[in-house]
């Protein structure tokens, strides 16, 4: 055991700020995608967390669904950044740049 | 619950896959032919199979319907069927009003648009009929991502590729919030089916959980997340750039289809799953503060609009926080009277807009122009377009004896019937449907008493005709016979409670 279910808990929520303000702060709209990944890891690690420290719980509670919601997460998140990219190249190809404060031809 | 796949189960969920198969069908179609009216016929026509199903399932056809499905994954009560039915009626209408404009402005094959819309209608159907979280998520991305697809459909225009960047990151960071929430859900309860979880924050023992912090946080987290998909004040900001960046059947689709499946969702989560009352319950005071103000801003900016998308932008973020009224309402005392308006509204609100935004889609099309200033004279130029689409807009602005008035009643009536915590909502309500009527009514004595520029009349494309036609259709029938629309909702909105 060792390390406490607390202690994952505040590195999830380190590391879901730390993507959060990336997202919210970056203007490359690539750096904004990878603070989304960052934030989309850190949700995994507070469910594999939780799916371990049920290990040893009461039975009823399944420690399998967190790890399961954790493998889909990735999937999806992995379909979301290639349809993301392609956006990303597509404007890149129209406008030649992919600094959101400059892709502003409508009111933002 | 029963722990074994069966072949019932598979019924449960065959109009969503029969949604999926057609969009494959219509994919691969393309290879087979370049003919645009054929691949469009398929696509449309094809609805019937999953129509069929739902039908099947809805009467008990093939014997008596499952209540659940895939180890509780999937549900089969009258809700999950009230939604398939109205993402259907989305489907239908998104796909006959795009023909013309899709051959004209989009140059692309014809199957991979239509197919795009069906995998986005499937993961809505799903979102109202899943009972689980990992299923919500799973079914919001299917939704979402051929959404992001769908507004930079139009590869010639720079706005259209700007309105998808934008809905795509911010809509990735909206699910990543609404998964921490989740996964805080989780983590607290145990689990992720939703009636577990209901039992598990309703159950004497666990009384300890009314003041978890934690479970407060990814109840809110929850809430903010879905907030992006219905544009609720303060996460509205992608609305009106996507809506006028993207080709407008698409805005067609994401306003009616991306709000209803939200609204779906968050009713499964919050009322079904338990979550409203999470923390002493007085998670309705969030939802009452941001539905006052969601529905102000969206009906004030509203007013100041020139092109005709951003009004409807802001004129749906309006509509949604009409929609908040009666959420906050069923939040309070968890009344089936709150549902019913809200399913009603949602029905109400996909047919007439379905018609408004033919009206926008009709002239867009015979003009390539979607500014409010354009309208003048439309009742001059194309009578019929011009009727319809003033008679949805009056119905949108709620405008009695129209079912608009009579839908946006019923919300306003379960929220005053709550008591003096919400008087204050029903009251800013009435005043902002008193604002909205300023900015529609302006579009109708545009179409009706302004002299046009040009005089010449516009040529329609027979699609767009007949979507109108079905739609006045609709909403005069629902006006006539909402009493009956009240008796089928009624049962769909009791079914959210029966389960406990």
């Amino acid at each position: 055991m060792g390390v406490s279910l607390q202690a994952f808990l505040v590195l999830g929520a380190v590391v879901f700020c730390i993507g959060l303000f990336g997202a919210l702060s970056k203007r490359n709209a690539v750096s904004i995608l990878m603070g989304i990944e960052i934030m989309l890891n850190a949700v995994n690690i507070t469910l594999v967390a939780f799916a371990s420290s049920f290990l040893h719980q009461q039975p009823k509670n399944n420690p399998l669904t967190g790890q399961i919601f954790a493998v889909f997460i990735i999937t999806v998140a992995a379909a979301e950044a290639s349809v993301a990219l392609a956006m990303i190249i597509a404007i890149y190809r129209r406008r030649n740049t992919i600094d959101v404060g400059e892709i502003n031809l409508m009111r933002w | 619950m029963t722990s074994q796949i069966t072949i019932e189960q598979f019924w449960l969920l065959s109009p969503e896959l029969s949604v999926v198969l057609l969009g494959f069908l219509v994919l691969g179609l393309d290879l087979l032919t370049k003919r645009r009216g054929l691949v469009t016929a398929v696509a449309i026509i094809g609805l019937a199979v999953p129509t069929f199903f739902s039908i099947s399932l809805a009467t008990s056809l093939f014997g008596p319907r499952p209540t659940s499905g895939f180890f509780g994954m999937l549900l089969g009560d009258q809700y999950s069927l009230f939604f398939q039915f109205l993402f259907l009626i989305v489907a239908f209408g998104v796909m006959l009003a795009s023909y013309g404009y899709a051959e004209k402005y989009l140059r692309v094959t014809p199957g991979e648009y239509y197919s795009v819309i069906l995998f986005s209608v499937a993961g809505m159907m799903l979102m109202g009929s899943t009972g689980e979280l990992i299923t919500i998520y799973i079914a919001l991305e299917l939704t979402s991502i051929p959404l992001y697809i769908l507004a930079g459909f139009s590869r010639t225009d720079t706005r259209s590729a700007e309105a998808a960047i934008k809905y795509v990151l911010l809509g990735a960071m909206s699910s990543a919030i609404l998964l921490y929430g989740m996964a805080l859900t989780y983590g607290v309860t145990g689990t992720t089916d939703l009636h577990a979880i209901a039992a598990v924050i309703t159950s004497p023992q666990h009384g300890i959980l009314s003041g978890n912090l934690m479970l407060l946080a990814g109840a809110v987290f929850m809430f903010v997340g879905f907030g992006f998909k219905i544009s609720a004040v303060p996460f509205h900001m992608w609305a009106p750039d996507i809506y006028e960046g993207a080709p407008t059947p698409a805005t067609l689709f994401f306003s009616v289809g991306s709000k209803a499946a939200g609204f779906a969702a968050i009713m499964r989560i919050f009322v079904f799953g338990g979550l409203a009352s999470v923390s002493g319950n007085y998670l309705w005071v969030m939802v009452a503060i941001i539905a006052a103000i969601t529905m102000t801003l969206g009906n004030v900016i509203a007013l100041l609009q020139t092109n005709i998308k951003r009004m409807m932008a802001y004129s749906s973020i309006g509509q949604a926080g009409y929609l908040l009224v009666g959420l906050a309402a069923v939040m309070i005392h968890n009344t089936a009277a709150g549902i019913l308006g809200l399913l009603t509204f949602l029905a109400v609100y996909v047919v007439t807009n379905i018609g408004a935004f033919a009206g926008i889609i009709g002239l867009a099309d015979a003009t390539g122009k979607e500014n409010i200033r354009d309208f003048d004279g439309l009742g001059r130029r194309s009578p019929w377009i011009a009727f319809g689409m003033g008679l949805c807009l009056l119905s949108l602005a709620g405008i009695p004896p129209q079912a608009g008035f009579m839908s946006k009643l019923f919300i306003f009536f379960a929220a005053w019937q709550q008591g003096s915590g919400l008087t204050w909502l029903v009251v800013l309500g009435l005043l902002n449907s008193a604002i909205a009527i300023v900015y529609y009514v302006n579009v109708l004595w545009r179409m009706f008493a302004v002299d046009p520029a040009k005089r010449d009349r516009l040529t329609i494309p027979g699609s767009v005709n007949l979507t109108m036609t079905l739609s006045v259709i609709g909403i005069i029938a629902l006006t006539i016979a909402f009493g009956v629309l009240l008796t089928h909702v009624g049962t769909s909105a009791n079914s959210l409670f029966t389960l406990h």
